[in-house]
């Protein structure tokens, strides 16, 4: 009898062991893998950090204005605002303020923003690659453009 | 079971002895066999506890070893706040910018790898390279710092031996030299040298936590908040470059404070300071005139003392004053730009800036008087801001008669402009003096740590007297104009010093806006050094044709991008047309 319970014990101490040594080891593996995930975490937060300070050159006043004024936008004019009481006293034939937009060449205006973005490459920050992202970005610009015409 | 046996083998070593010390009991083999049992069973149970604890403890307290073995990566001490503007775009961050090195000493053909990095970085200095490549005595060059990290990975699969990458953090700048006075800039070390980025090493470093002083206010993201404005920022540093092209100034510089919150919404001096290039400080030319500069401002200080007088009921809009000159005080004399015979009222002598009607106010009051109303306006005294201490204003040594009477008129006390435009401010907003900041302030908060300086009725006829200064025929700020918004000002021309007297020619021209004049949310503060007589400012170098029209045009743009009602009387179709 008290071997038997002898037996029993042994064999349960070593499927004990048994599933310790696998979690263990499953936590071990599981350890790396956190490790490795938290690796890519801070790489993605680096791209990150570098997206953001790219998108915060893309989004200089400066290359805003041209890329604004490439596709006929204008400053807001105080003309442009009105409180909504006045709505009703408006003159009959008032223009709408977004016929006055005019369609110049976007060609042109390309390059003047290259060269502007040339003079931030100094920082050594923005690679070519940024080159063809801004020219995407006037791509899509003209495409939206052309939409509106038809 | 071998184990098993094996201990049991130990155990059957050790019976004779116990079999020995027992046998004089005489007990039955039974028995014996029983306790022998209940012996090995224990020792067994302790044998097989001790591992199994040693497992449990070996699978606890193992993993430990690993995650020190990976701490984080070097460089993260290093790292500081973002600094984001009042609207959350972005100014200044850390990013992590790949340093290409080579070790000249390990390289085959210098001359070929210098060819092959030359390919992928057309912008490299390929004399200069080739010449730290071949000396053979040095172990590393750097060949560029501050790589954007696709480019680095693009030489790295050059695979080029003895040229490698190792990554640094970069603090860097997206908006160029925009409110670069403020940010400041970073030593090699990524330390703050100036500006903001100084401010917040300050205030982390434990020093400053002791004594509660500076705290930084981060946002829910860990950025730091700064009052600026990209957008209005823009606006000002545009408005005065064209200013120096057109009036062909020496330098330009603006500032534009919220007069409720006291935030610095916008600050510019030209020529500007790129925080990415602060080796550009070296160029005494490039300084924060706003904050780092002494001047004698001229008339826009008569503001204050028309405040002075109003506010100790000396006068009120409608007194007279004869303001026939010159006025003599000793052995002065002092005289005005466009000359009155006669009487003027406190207002045309505001909107005509009269400086023997605002001597003779000053007068009226005394020096000791005048000078304590400048104190309590904080004008004499020194300051700080985020950015460090202000210079301290320079004040005549001794307040006669004949000091204070010029420096009703903004002569003899030289004081940085941010001081002075804060003590504007607290003029048209209602009287509550609040301390300029760089960092992002509620309302409330700048209120309740605000102090009343002057009385609502005073600040209410100070907006007048700078509406007036615009709206009247007369008024020397009527360029500042820009209707359909209501702007109040005053004009500055202070003669600049030269070789200790005060020079005929060149000036220093200054204006202090204010808008809406009828309730002031903003004062736009600009300051030309000397203009000349150019065509555009019809060939004048008085304030009121250059940086009149100038601060004119800045809040003509400003408004709207505040989101600021139009002013109209009533609607006009045909001003409306137009």
């Amino acid at each position: 009898m008290l071997r038997i319970l002898t037996v029993a014990i042994f064999c349960v101490t070593l499927c004990m062991a048994g599933v310790l040594y696998k979690i263990k080891y499953d936590t071990r593996s599981l350890q790396l893998e956190a490790v490795q995930l938290r690796q890519n975490i801070a790489l993605e937060r680096q791209r990150l950090a570098v997206l953001k300070a790219e998108w915060s050159i893309l989004t200089r006043p400066k290359r805003i204005e041209q890329l604004a004024s490439s596709i006929g936008l204008q400053p807001l004019s105080p003309k442009q605002i009105i409180s909504y009481r006045d709505l009703n006293n408006l003159p009959e034939n008032r223009h709408v303020p977004f016929a006055a937009l005019k369609t110049k060449s976007t060609l042109n205006m390309s390059e003047k923003v290259s060269a502007d973005e040339l003079e931030s490459d100094e920082m050594g920050l923005v690679g070519r690659e940024e080159f063809s992202q801004i020219d995407r970005l006037i791509g899509s610009v003209v495409l939206l453009e052309n939409q509106e015409d038809e | 079971m071998r184990i098993n046996l094996m201990a049991k083998n130990v155990n059957f070593q050790g019976a004779p002895a116990y079999n020995g010390v027992t046998a004089g009991r005489a007990s039955g083999f039974l028995n014996q066999t029983h306790l022998r049992h209940s012996l090995l069973i224990f020792v067994l149970f302790s044998l097989f506890s001790l591992i199994a604890g040693n497992l449990v403890s070996l699978a606890v307290f193992r993993p430990n070893e690993i995650k020190m073995h990976l701490a984080s990566p070097i460089g993260v001490q290093k790292s500081r706040p973002d600094i984001v503007d009042a609207e959350g775009r972005l100014l200044a961050t850390d990013i992590e910018a790949p340093s290409l090195y080579a070790n000249p000493s390990g390289l085959m053909e210098p001359a070929l790898v210098v060819k092959k990095l030359k390919n992928a970085m057309p912008e490299l200095d390929e004399m200069n390279l080739l010449r730290q490549l071949t000396k053979k005595n040095k172990q590393f060059v750097f060949i560029k710092r501050g790589l954007h990290p696709k480019r680095a990975q693009e030489i790295f699969d050059l695979g080029l031996p003895g040229v490698d990458v190792t990554p640094e953090i970069r603090r860097v700048y997206p908006k160029g030299a925009l409110g670069g006075y403020v940010l400041g800039h970073v030593d090699i070390d990524n330390v703050g040298r100036s500006g903001i980025e100084k401010f917040i090493d300050r205030a982390r470093s434990a020093d400053a936590n002791l004594f509660g002083a500076d705290k930084i206010n981060t946002n829910e993201n860990g950025q730091v908040h700064i009052s600026l404005n990209v957008g209005a920022n823009y606006i000002l540093q545009q408005e005065l470059s064209r200013a120096l092209r057109l009036y062909k100034a020496k330098s330009a510089a603006g500032v534009v404070m919220n007069v409720h919150s006291g935030e610095v919404v916008a600050l510019s001096s030209l020529p500007d300071l790129d925080p990415q290039r602060p080796s550009l400080q070296k160029d005494k030319a490039r300084f924060d005139r706003i904050s780092g500069g002494l001047f004698e401002l001229g008339s826009v200080f008569k503001t204050v003392t028309m405040a002075m007088a109003l506010e100790a009921n000396k006068a009120n809009l409608d007194t007279k004053l004869d303001v026939s000159g010159p006025l003599k005080i000793g052995a002065h004399k002092i005289n005005d730009y466009h000359g009155v015979k006669g009487e003027l009222s406190v207002r045309d002598i505001f909107v005509r800036s009269s400086n023997i009607g605002t001597a003779k106010l000053a007068l009226q009051m005394g020096p000791e008087a005048h000078r304590k109303f400048l104190n309590k306006l904080h004008l004499l005294e020194p300051m700080k801001t985020e950015l460090g201490a202000l210079p301290i204003p320079q004040t005549p040594k001794r307040w006669g008669d004949v000091h204070s009477a010029t420096v009703s008129y903004g002569h003899g006390l030289s004081i940085a402009p941010l001081q002075f435009v804060s003590a504007i401010g607290a003029l048209v907003n209602g009287g509550i003096y609040v301390k300029p900041t760089f960092l992002k302030r509620s309302e409330r908060d700048a209120k309740r740590a605000g102090e009343r300086v002057v009385s609502v009725s005073t600040s209410e006829k100070i907006r007048k007297l700078l509406r007036a200064n615009v709206t009247d025929s007369h008024g020397t700020a009527r360029r500042a104009e820009v209707a359909p918004y209501r702007v109040g000002g005053k004009t500055g021309t202070a003669n600049k010093v030269v070789k200790g007297k005060y020079s005929k020619v060149k000036v220093l021209t200054s204006f202090v806006g204010v808008f809406p004049a009828d309730k002031p949310e903003y004062v736009v503060f600009v300051m030309l050094d000397e203009p000349q007589a150019t065509k555009a400012a019809q060939g004048l170098t008085v304030a009121g044709m250059n940086a009149a029209p100038t601060t004119g045009r800045i809040i003509s743009r400003l408004a709207p991008l505040f989101k600021m009602k139009p002013f109209y009387p009533v609607l006009n179709r045909v001003s409306l047309e137009k």
